[in-house]
């Protein structure tokens, strides 16, 4: 098995910490080898970023994607920058609340207003990138809920852990839900 | 709280390079880090000002990377295992220091997480250009160890083997990352208990000569620190035995220069380290070292996949170079190809001791070669 997820938005809105848990997720609670990589720099603040994880049950060799299975995306201008590799079929994520138009090309497009719902559901736009986070776990499998909170554990403090576990939880219901 | 043990994180964690190389360290007994931040190496510093206080070990800020250098020698010499880590235009500054400390038989441990040069270059991307500044940087005949991690497993282990090297020979170790190992995240497994090599005190009661290498050492001298009793004379200028100078001396000059790369050279075969991929039945065999070698092994996969008999060589040590072992695989293979992310450096080693052709497939511009461009390099010769 050997499955590539790119996240991308702009610079703040967390889109390299969803990477950064993910990794953490699958490589220290869920078992899987895993290699995750990011924009860095000047242009991961305030333009357009990214981050890349390759998950694997073996070795990985090359660290960077060479066949994309999914990817997430937070605005329009990280949508128009980095979709160009994926391919038709592939899954596309979209932060619906940001991304409003997505290419025709793509035929499996999920559309989660995460920004939306951690504004009106959780009073915490901040808090957007872990409800994607929420959502693209349920899509990408892989990687079990209970590895994320794990992951989410090791990296909060006690007081931010509750609003992202939320926001979380929020995101992967919503995928569950069928939305 | 000297030396205290330094506690892992956690057996199985993710981590940076950057930061496995620290945990690498401290495992090592590394209890003395100087340098200055500069990207793309600053994680190094960053975690190191919060996990040396907790193994009671001392970090210091310095002015710059010339102090850098300068300040781990001293610590050197005053019995600690010492480490600095900087990027391109801070390597070339440390450079008179690791000269120096090849003269005065330092060991230390020099980081350089490397990015596109020359000059300020790209701060911000991957190169692999530093590798013969790394065997040549200072002026003068010696021999630096130069390992190199493809990974942030290996960040680890290679930090560990750095000082284990540096303690054994009393040398400066280089170890050279690259942006792209030295920033991804991978899973890293740190060894709950290494084997550490430390640098051989002089025996009690014999007639200390600090300098004077020993044959049952393999040429490599005792090693008093500072504070434990001996006369130490420690200086840059070419000395004898017990370091007084000799620079105007030509036999006794040329014996010092011997001293210092006999001591490496002649051991190179117990330093020397690299991993084999597919390389018995090899006709064409790629080498490469650092982030280029994973992309090399995918190229070997699918360039088996599609009947090409494709092999490598990964080098986890450039220097001393292993000549015996890619002379023998080279001159097995039809065609050598070198990738790397400079404009063809190592390929020139190569060169130096393979019959068959070689190719470089030089790759600039801050980014790995993909696979794919590995393999088009190699079709357009060997279709």
């Amino acid at each position: 098995m050997r499955y590539e997820i790119r996240i991308a938005g702009f610079g703040g809105q967390g889109v390299i910490s969803i990477g950064v848990l993910l990794a953490r997720a699958a490589g220290q609670f869920g078992g899987l080898e895993v290699a995750q990589t990011q924009s860095y720099g000047p242009e991961a603040r305030g333009g357009a970023c990214k981050t890349e994880i390759i998950l694997s049950d073996g070795i990985i060799d090359y660290i960077k994607p060479l066949d994309l299975d999914l990817l997430a995306v937070m605005s329009q201008a990280a949508l128009a920058a980095y979709a160009g590799d994926l391919q038709d079929e592939r899954g596309l994520i979209v932060d619906s609340s940001l991304v409003t138009e997505t290419p025709a090309r793509f035929t499996n497009v999920v559309r989660v207003p995460a920004t939306e719902m951690a504004e009106k559901e959780l009073k915490q736009p901040l808090a957007a990138n872990m409800v994607m986070f929420g959502a693209l776990v349920g899509i990408a499998g892989h990687v079990s809920a209970e590895a994320c909170k794990e992951a989410l554990q090791n990296s909060f403090s006690a007081g931010a852990l509750e609003k992202n576990r939320a926001a979380f939880d929020l995101g992967y219901a919503y995928r569950l839900s069928g939305g | 709280m000297d030396n205290q043990a330094a506690q892992p994180l956690r057996a199985c964690q993710v981590l940076q390079g950057n930061e496995a190389c620290v945990e690498g360290a401290l495992l090592a007994g590394c209890r003395f880090f100087a340098g200055y931040p500069i990207t793309p190496a600053s994680e190094v510093a960053e975690a190191m000002s919060q996990r040396m206080p907790e193994a009671g070990g001392i970090f210091l800020q310095m002015e710059d990377e010339i102090a850098s250098i300068n300040s781990i020698i001293g610590a050197a010499w005053g019995g600690k295992k010492a480490m600095t880590a900087t990027s391109g235009p801070g390597y070339s500054l440390m450079q008179e220091g690791i000269g120096y400390a090849a003269a005065t038989q330092t060991p230390c441990v020099i980081v350089n997480v490397m990015r596109g040069g020359p000059s300020t270059g790209q701060p911000t991307l991957a190169s692999q250009q530093d590798v013969y500044q790394a065997k040549y940087g200072s002026h003068g005949d010696y021999e630096p160890i130069v390992l190199i991690p493809s990974s942030a497993q290996e960040a680890a282990d290679m930090t560990i083997r750095a000082f284990n090297l540096a303690e054994r020979y009393l040398v400066p170790v280089s170890l050279l990352l690259d942006e792209i190992v030295g920033h991804t995240r991978e899973r890293v497994t740190l060894p709950t208990r290494p084997e550490l090599i430390n640098r051989t005190k002089p025996p009690a009661g014999i007639d200390y000569r600090p300098f004077e290498p020993i044959p049952a050492l393999g040429g490599v001298c005792y090693r008093a620190d500072f504070g434990e009793g001996r006369a130490l004379l420690v200086d840059g200028q070419l000395h004898d035995h017990m370091g007084n100078r000799v620079g105007h001396k030509p036999a006794e000059s040329a014996a010092h220069v011997r001293r210092i790369c006999d001591k490496i050279t002649q051991n190179a075969a117990l330093i020397s380290d690299y991993s084999l991929h597919f390389a018995d039945d090899a006709e064409i065999m790629l080498l490469a070292y650092g982030s280029t070698a994973r992309s090399a092994l995918r190229a070997v996969l699918e360039g088996r996949e599609a009947g090409m008999k494709m092999g490598l060589i990964r080098l986890k040590t450039l220097f001393p170079f292993p000549d015996a072992l890619v002379k023998e695989l080279g001159d097995r293979a039809k065609a050598v190809f070198v990738p790397e992310m400079n404009i063809g450096k190592i390929v020139n080693e190569v060169r130096r001791v393979v019959n068959s052709d070689v190719f470089s497939i030089p790759k600039l511009g801050g980014e790995m070669p993909t696979p794919a461009e590995i393999l088009k390099s190699v079709r357009e010769v060997r279709p």
